[in-house]
């Protein structure tokens, strides 16, 4: 088991953690810029100290700020991958990944570069490699000296749109093929979503909620994770499967106990209507079109009311609408997820 | 774009240039070309003496220069402002006032140089080993600086990569911190080479102009010049001319 928990204050911005990683499961730190993803990560790796706590891995104790306990980077025996690789500019591709290793090893490193595909280009200097190649290069550094704990800081956000599939299943298969500590950070939902077994989400240097990435599709805890993982989010009271919102309006749902609720739905689930919808969705209001996002197939449609909601529709149901014109929303029962606060 | 210079900019700076030229100018007036050849063979061994001496300041003032850039570049250390100044010291202070100041320290009665004869019998003052010192106290700051400035321009975070490879301080300096600083360490080198090559006012009050032993070229120009000016002049022209090279050598790597 690996337990983290730190406190630091890195130029005036404080950074509390605690959070506890397997040795069977891939983590995702995921927030915003600026929420202490890469702070985080080099306090893990070493590189920067805390005021408080400690960091103990198995049974290895690496931070104990109480006793004075700091093992320095260099005998973690961490695989650190910063964002953009951060290659040794005057060295080879093969000798980037062999330099850790404790005698210059060509052979194991050329075999390390193969796996990741990149034999042809094991005598390449990083100034000659794409954002995705030297990214790879990188992680074969780490991976080859065997850590205990693998640390990727935004692992894809050097490499370019059209790579970034390839990379990402590299990736992916890599970090499933070596069993250890492992946690990425990532600003990216989706990434997290396929890299990762499970999510720490930060926000201000806190974490904000820990889950797979369904439970935090969900059953968000904060405003924040619901907006992160692209979820409508409701607070209120629920009594009799109803839940009231602060506003005064309500929300129907087909199961919820009694008592301070939250509530999430889809904005596939939510539909809008030119007419009022005839039939059978409990959740009918009338509300005004405060803006329209478009994005690849689908559109994103911000409608304000009694309850303020996103509906996610194709691109032609999109046709129809206008940004400040009026449209019915309709929500099925069973499509608002209400669970306890 | 070719951009235009202003006239009257132009004019000052063409005025700074002929100042800093015409003196060659004069000089090469002056050259006795026919006996050239004769002036720079009998001066022999001052110039071998200034290029060991020279080069010897060099390697002493990078071994301890280098580090010495290393430290004020990414040390967080109580004294760093101060140590910044006793690096610079040696360039704003006169030579002669270093000459006396290693005449006090390490002369036969200077505090360092009374241990240092006791212990094993060895003088510095008009010793080449203490020309070299002499020499390296001046190169010094110009290693430790541009050598400063190279490992500031360098990605301290490749440093911290190395560390998380399982590298130690050591093997991240050498391996990490020195390659990449390595254009600026150039420049620094040849900047304190020039600097060593060119000394003569600390080498005469240190180590005093002992033919062949503390005897350099500077040193031989200078004395030279009250007897035979025409040869001082064909020595000079050496020291341009290897001043020139050094320049053109180093050019590349800090100027851009």
């Amino acid at each position: 088991m690996l337990t983290c928990s730190v406190s630091a204050n890195r130029n005036g911005f404080q950074l509390e953690i605690d959070f506890q990683a397997r040795p069977d499961e891939v983590v995702a730190v995921v927030g915003p810029n600026g929420a202490g993803k890469t702070s985080l990560l080099r306090i893990l790796a070493g590189l920067d100290a805390v005021e408080t706590g400690i960091i103990r891995v198995d049974d290895e104790v690496w931070e104990d700020a109480t006793r004075g306990v700091h093992v320095g980077p260099e005998r973690r025996r961490v695989g650190y991958v910063p964002q953009a690789g951060l290659l040794f500019p005057h060295l080879s591709a093969v000798d980037n990944v062999s330099f850790g290793l404790p005698a210059p090893d060509r052979a194991r490193a050329t075999e390390w570069l193969e796996r990741l595909g990149l034999e042809s280009l094991a005598g390449s200097f990083p100034s000659e490699l794409s954002g995705g190649q030297a990214q790879l290069v990188a992680f074969a550094r780490a991976l080859v000296l065997r850590p205990v704990l693998l640390l990727l800081d935004e692992p894809l956000a050097s490499v370019d749109v059209g790579n970034r599939a390839s990379i990402r299943r590299i990736i992916r298969r890599e970090l499933q093929d070596n069993p250890g500590y492992r946690i990425l950070v990532t600003h990216d939902p989706l990434e997290a979503a396929s890299l990762a077994d499970r999510v720490v989400v930060l926000d201000g240097g806190r974490i904000a909620q820990v889950g797979s990435i369904d439970d935090l599709r969900t059953h968000p805890v904060s405003e924040y994770v619901a907006e992160l993982v692209g979820m409508n989010f409701y607070r209120g009271q629920a009594s009799d499967n109803t839940i009231s919102l602060a506003g005064g309006a309500t929300l129907v749902s087909a199961s919820v106990p009694d008592g301070p609720a939250l509530a999430t739905i889809h904005p596939r689930a939510v539909s809008l209507h030119i007419e009022r919808p005839s039939g059978s969705p409990r959740n009918v209001w009338l509300g005004t079109i405060a803006g329209i996002e478009p994005s690849l197939d689908q559109v994103r449609v911000h409608v304000t009311g009694p309850i303020d909601i996103v509906a996610e529709v194709t691109r032609a149901g999109a046709a129809a609408f206008s940004e400040g014109g009026e449209v019915w929303v309709a929500v099925k029962a069973s499509e608002v997820v209400g669970y306890p606060r | 774009m070719k951009r235009l210079i202003p006239g009257r900019v132009g004019a000052l700076a063409s005025a700074g240039v002929l100042l800093l030229v015409v003196p060659f100018v004069g000089l090469l007036f002056r050259i006795p070309w026919t006996r050239i050849g004769n002036d720079v063979a009998d001066s022999g061994t001052a110039l071998r003496l200034s290029i060991v001496v020279s080069v010897l300041a060099t390697i002493v003032a990078l071994g301890v220069g280098v580090p010495l850039g290393w430290t004020l570049a990414r040390g967080t250390f109580r004294g760093k402002a101060l140590m910044r100044s006793a690096v610079l010291l040696p360039i704003v202070l006169p030579p002669v006032v270093a000459g006396s100041a290693l005449l006090a320290s390490l002369g036969r009665r200077g505090f360092l140089g009374s241990v240092i004869d006791d212990a094993v019998g060895i003088t510095l003052p008009f010793t080449t080993a203490g020309a070299v010192i002499a020499a390296a106290f001046v190169a010094l700051p110009f290693v430790a600086l541009v050598s400063e400035a190279g490992f500031r321009a360098s990605d301290e975070r490749l440093e911290e990569v190395a560390a998380t490879l399982g590298a130690g301080s050591w093997r991240r300096f050498r391996r990490v911190a020195l390659p990449q600083a390595a254009p600026a360490l150039i420049a620094g080198a040849a900047l304190g080479w020039a600097r060593a090559l060119g000394e003569f006012g600390a080498t005469i009050t240190f180590a005093g102009n002992l033919e062949g032993r503390t005897q350099t070229l500077p040193l031989a120009i200078f004395f030279e010049l009250q007897q035979d000016p025409e040869a001082a002049f064909s020595l000079s022209l050496i020291l341009v001319l290897v001043s020139l090279a050094v320049l053109a050598a180093a050019r590349h790597s800090w100027a851009r």
